[in-house]
């Protein structure tokens, strides 16, 4: 693919029709791999290294042991026909997913020129046109690939395709501003106001965040998406905050998502721990502290909408 | 559109939400909820043996308090017996008057729609003059035994069987084959050839004018054509003569009969009345007393009485003449004139009209398919009646043509949550949004209706047939997916009539044969390379057309033998008298249809199996050169079993449903080679064969006789669940693609599609985002879709926990069932059949 100079490639570790969640009317949502933040309760973990890796399921398994024998690094062992792989060992060479005839060890990240990219998304279009849907490009950190995505969004929008960007915003401005061009919504997703407690959680600070969302609704139309973790960004000043940022940035719409685990049993796939213990314990919030948030946030006259 | 206002309908989104979804109350009001608590469910399941599935005879079992209704079968016998030598039709009619006479009548409390085909609420009826040979054994060691007594058991196998044994369709025909050629005929397996037997039509009551004219003027009419017929006997032909005086006497007794039998019920009616302490109920059964005389003898004067005149013609000219599988009508557009002229004038309200169709739907969901061949039953395992409800659709000018009843029908059947009967939704360019909302609600409850039809190719497979100018608006869904005119006779194409043909066996068949010639009787098969020799899975495709067109020229053998016998034996002139033409002309309908509007038709089962088979072999055998043809062909002979890596590959290999052309090619080039193959031939009276996707639950039975495949199925595994679905599990990429990949295969005949969906899918915001992705489904030229709406979770449970679920309904393929009351392999299938998620 390098040999077409002029295109970018995008690393993508999945691409999925018929999304509904993910902006207005159904969409195709594509998932860029690599995140520069480390929230730990990410329910994409596939997402966060920026290189292509494995990820396994035990119930594909057919015990062929082909990976054991294609594995570099002795990583892989079958002890009672159980496959068992030391993560330490594994040096990422992707070898064993190319012979696992099952499926059971896969490559999680892909290489797609724009137009292979564009190709797929453009199977929907009747859907799109017809639904007022489009295209998302999530993640991971979709900024982190912004040539990709902004050649990807400019293709689209000559299509006439809607363009959304989900995004934590967290990138030079100048990167941001190329994609924006040709995006029609940003989908932001706030994890807390606080400069300190963002950095805590995230492992960056939030001030190059809030500074680009500020510029960026100058020109293009936000909705804001806050997970709700419990015990960290639920309080009713960080709501108050959050709902301030939401009046000065003119966001339409903003949607509560409340914690869930769904992304736990991902981790173990992919031989990482999974970080996210709750604040003192709470995992979940419980639906009183969801109300509670969603009242402050429509006191300001805000549309909220719970997600799932 | 004429609807009432919208402040007066109650939204169908807050009225089927109401209640928790399988925990909800039944009925709009306390008499249907009563009378939807004693209904009997006749749903029964066929349970193999997966060892041997397709050599034993599989069991049969019924819910608990089911019975064998032997009413019908020895009213039957003693018709023939009493009518030994005389002209068949007029034994036939003999039959229906002693069935109007005879058969027991009954009226379960709080009822306002009467009549039952069967001879109590509880039983089941069944057909031996269409065939016994399989009634012996399933009475004793076959499944059926605990619905029967002893002394029914007793009469059946001494007296009722032995009557028949030769003289039933299905012996006359197995009789008449030519020798060399019945046992390739009769064989289970590649084809399942005998299932003409039945001589299934599906006459498609032209009710607009039946309720104009009542009985009494058609009986008249035949009459007038009698004295006409006698006056010109001196110049006539006399077998001409004889004809046309049998088929009318014939029509002439069977329309009084029909008379006589809502005369019994008035009677019925009356006598209850006479006994009944509550005043209300008194009054009601004398009001059905004097309906029950005047309908279906003369117009319908109300709403109510409209639908007593069709429910009565269904029973008796549907189900007690003939073996019925429901006719397929656009009840809101024929019933329309009653209820508006009802809700004008004041008599009932709209609440009223629900609970009338309410009543309506409970006796259609009571009757149940009859008794019949176990291997074929369960190709409709827990299926009804098959009576397909048609709604909406547009106006002769192309408006839309929903009404409030429209809304009412789907109210009706959301508020019962029934089975029976199917709702299938005519989905034209200028379709209501109002209505197809309401539809969504309905999909909503988990039902499994209503199913979609694309109008424009239900109008384009009528052009496709011959039909043009006004017969075309006709069009309508019959049976499971079949489509016929209305005001014609059209043979029945889920069942009946030529073929089930075993895409996956025939394949394997193919991928077998050696370069020697074969032969059946006079038709013969000229073999080209053995399959591995081959260097392409095309040239492995022309076998399959080659040996398929073998098998449809022994097929068109004896479809001509049997219609030829069906036409001299098996007269139908009760529904000869309610069609219009048969009665002026005095042919009988049998003979009628043969003139020009039915044919021979295949239904394939696994089509799309092997397409995916096809583009497994091309891929991996010709592209890659991973394995050769031979180690193949091992694998398939030792059901995969030591070659579970190869299997894997094949699995993993290229499929249809998820716009990949290397598979959606092969399955638009398989699907329309075996429509064109078959139309390249004939049968007796210039129709060309065709094919018809109308799988129903057959599905299942077929995969059960189908060996291991190449697209990694292992052998007895259910197949593709429709002819336009892709196989369960095979489609990754979500629904939109599977819409993609189905889009592109062309309009050829009438298929099913199937999708499933979790609930959440189908409320609040996501409604509007489902009725855009029907637009697309529209727009892309499908030509049906079905969604199962429930969760796997649901599903789960209901496996394990099958009494708290006794209420759980899917949709199978073409019809609905309750869950429990399907085979486990079905069940399993139904679970595995891809989660359409949106996320």
């Amino acid at each position: 693919m390098l040999d077409i100079a002029d295109e970018q490639r995008g690393l993508i570790f999945n691409i999925q029709k018929f999304s509904i969640q993910d902006g207005p009317g159904i969409r195709t949502t594509l998932f860029m791999k690599g995140c520069p933040l480390t929230c730990p309760w990410c329910s994409n973990p596939e997402g966060i290294s920026d290189e292509p890796e494995i990820m396994v399921s035990e119930r594909k398994c057919i015990g062929c042991k082909k990976c054991a024998e294609a594995c570099n690094a002795d990583a892989i062992y079958f002890e009672n026909d159980m496959r068992i792989i030391n993560w330490k060992l594994c040096t990422n060479c992707l070898e064993c997913a190319k012979v696992c005839p099952s499926h059971a060890i896969q490559v999680m990240g892909e290489y797609k020129t724009v137009n292979e990219a564009f190709k797929i998304a453009a199977q929907d279009r009747d859907f799109y046109s017809t639904s007022g849907g489009g295209v998302t490009v999530s993640g991971g950190e979709a900024l982190l690939q912004w040539e990709f995505v902004r050649d990807f969004f400019k293709k689209c929008k000559d299509a006439g395709f809607h363009t959304a960007l989900d995004t934590t915003a967290y990138c030079p401005w100048e990167n941001m501003e190329q994609v924006l061009k040709h995006t029609d919504l940003i989908l932001f997703d706030v994890k807390h106001m606080d400069p300190a407690m963002h950095e805590e959680k995230t492992g960056v600070s939030n001030e190059l965040i809030l500074e680009n969302l500020d510029k960026a609704s100058n020109t293009t139309k936000i909705w804001l998406r806050i997970p709700l973790i419990p015990g960290f960004n639920d309080s009713e000043s960080n709501m108050q905050k959050t709902a301030e940022l939401a009046s000065r940035t003119k966001a339409e719409k903003i949607s509560l998502l409340p914690y869930h685990e769904w992304g736990k049993d991902k981790y173990s796939s992919l031989g990482k721990q999974y970080g996210h213990n709750g604040v003192e314990g709470i995992l979940e919030p419980d639906s009183d502290v969801v109300n509670k948030c969603k009242l402050i946030l429509e006191s300001h006259g805000l549309e909220v909408e719970l997600g799932k | 559109m004429t609807m009432t206002s919208k402040s007066e309908r109650p939204s169908t989104e807050e009225r089927f939400q109401k209640a928790v979804p399988f925990e909800w109350g039944y009925g709009s009001t306390p008499r249907t909820n009563k009378l939807r608590d004693v209904l009997n469910w006749k749903g029964a399941v066929t349970e193999h043996e997966l060892a041997n599935a397709a050599m034993g005879l599989p069991k049969t079992r019924f819910r608990a308090g089911v019975k064998i209704d032997m009413s019908r079968a020895r009213i039957v016998t003693a018709a023939f017996r009493e009518t030994e030598g005389q002209p068949i039709q007029l034994q036939y009619a003999r039959m229906v008057e002693k069935l109007c006479d005879e058969m027991p009548v009954f009226i379960t409390d709080g009822e306002l729609i009467v009549g039952d085909p069967n001879g109590g609420a509880d039983k089941i009826r069944w057909y031996p003059e269409i065939n016994v040979d399989w009634v012996p054994e399933a009475v004793t060691t076959g499944g059926f035994f605990d619905i029967v007594t002893d002394d029914e058991r007793q009469e059946i196998i001494e007296d009722i069987c032995p009557f028949w044994e030769h003289r039933s369709i299905e012996a006359i025909i197995k009789a008449s084959l030519p020798e060399e050629m019945a046992p390739v005929i009769n064989a289970y397996g590649v084809y399942m050839s005998n299932l003409w037997e039945q001589g299934l039509i599906i006459p498609a009551y032209d009710w607009a004018i039946l309720f104009r004219d009542g009985l009494n003027a058609r009986i008249a009419k035949a009459e007038t054509k009698l004295k006409d017929l006698d006056a010109k006997v001196e110049d006539m032909d006399p077998a001409e003569y004889l004809e046309k005086r049998y088929n009318w006497q014939a029509m002439v007794r069977c329309g009084k009969a029909i008379i006589r039998y809502n005369q019994r019920l008035a009677e019925t009616a009356r006598q209850q009345a006479s006994q009944e302490t509550d005043e209300g109920r008194k009054k009601e059964l004398e009001e059905m007393a004097i309906s029950l005389e005047h309908v279906p003898a003369n117009p319908p004067r109300t709403f109510h009485e409209c639908l007593q005149f069709y429910w009565t013609i269904e029973v008796v000219a549907d189900y007690l003449a003939r073996w019925g599988y429901g006719c397929g009508t656009r009840i809101d557009q024929v019933w329309w004139p009653y209820y508006e002229a009802d809700i004008e004038s004041g008599r009932i309200t709209r609440d009223d009209a629900v609970e009338l169709v309410e009543c309506l739907f409970l006796k259609i969901q009571e009757i149940g398919a009859p008794l019949e061949w176990p291997l074929k039953f369960g190709g409709v395992s827990g299926a009804n009646t098959m009576y397909t409800a048609n709604i909406c659709g547009p106006t002769d000018d192309g408006q839309d043509a929903s009404n409030e009843l429209s809304f009412i029908i789907m109210e009706a059947l959301g508020n019962l949550h029934l089975s029976q009967p199917p709702i299938a939704i005519q989905y034209h360019e200028n379709i209501s949004p109002e209505v197809v909302s309401a539809a969504i609600d309905l999909c909503r409850t988990g039902l499994g209706h209503p199913s979609f039809f694309n109008r424009d190719l239900m109008e384009e497979w009528a052009r496709l047939r011959g039909w043009a100018g006004e017969d075309v608006k006709k069009v309508q869904v019959s049976a499971c997916a079949a489509n016929h005119i209305m005001g014609k006779a059209v043979q029945a194409s889920g069942l009946a009539p030529g073929t089930s043909m075993n895409c996956i066996e025939l394949f394997n068949e193919v991928l077998r044969l050696n370069d020697q010639t074969a032969q059946c009787g006079p038709v013969v098969f000229e073999a080209g390379r053995k399959a591995t020799d081959m260097e392409s899975a095309d040239e492995l495709m022309e076998a399959y057309f080659r040996r398929m067109k073998y098998y449809a020229k022994i097929g068109t053998v004896s479809w001509n033998i049997a219609q030829q016998i069906l036409m001299d034996r098996k007269p139908d002139p009760c529904n000869s008298l309610i069609m219009d033409e048969t009665l002026e002309r005095g042919i009988d309908l049998v003979k009628y249809h043969k003139e020009g509007d039915t044919w021979p038709e295949a239904t394939p089962f696994g089509g799309i199996n092997v397409a995916n088979s096809l583009a497994a072999i091309q891929h991996l055998v010709f592209n890659e050169k991973k394995y050769t043809m031979e180690e193949l062909i091992q694998a398939l002979d030792a059901n995969w079993s030591g070659y579970e890596v190869m299997r894997q590959d094949f699995i993993n290999a290229p499929k249809y449903g998820n716009e990949d052309d290397s598979a959606d090619d092969w399955a638009v080039r398989f699907l329309t080679g075996m429509n064109d193959t078959m139309n390249t031939i004939k049968d007796a009276w210039g129709f060309t064969w065709t094919m018809d996707g109308s799988t129903a639950a057959g599905y299942m039975m077929m995969g059960l006789a189908a060996g291991a495949s190449p697209d990694g199925r292992l052998a007895c595994a259910t197949v593709a669940d429709g002819s336009l679905s892709p196989m369960g599990g095979t489609d990754l990429s979500g629904p939109t693609t599977v819409l993609n990949s189905a889009g592109k295969i062309p309009y050829q005949h009438s298929e099913l599609f199937n999708q499933r969906f979790m609930p959440q899918f189908l409320e609040g915001d996501n409604k509007k985002l489902f009725a855009d992705y029907l637009k697309v489904w529209y727009k892309r030229g499908i030509p049906h879709v079905q969604f199962n709406v429930v969760d796997s979770e649901k599903l789960r449970d209901a496996q394990v926990k099958p009494e708290e679920h006794s209420d759980l309904i899917v949709r199978v393929a073409g019809y609905s069932a309750h869950f429990i009351d399907l085979p486990d392999y079905t069940q399993d299938s139904i679970i595995e059949r891809t989660e359409q998620a949106f996320t």
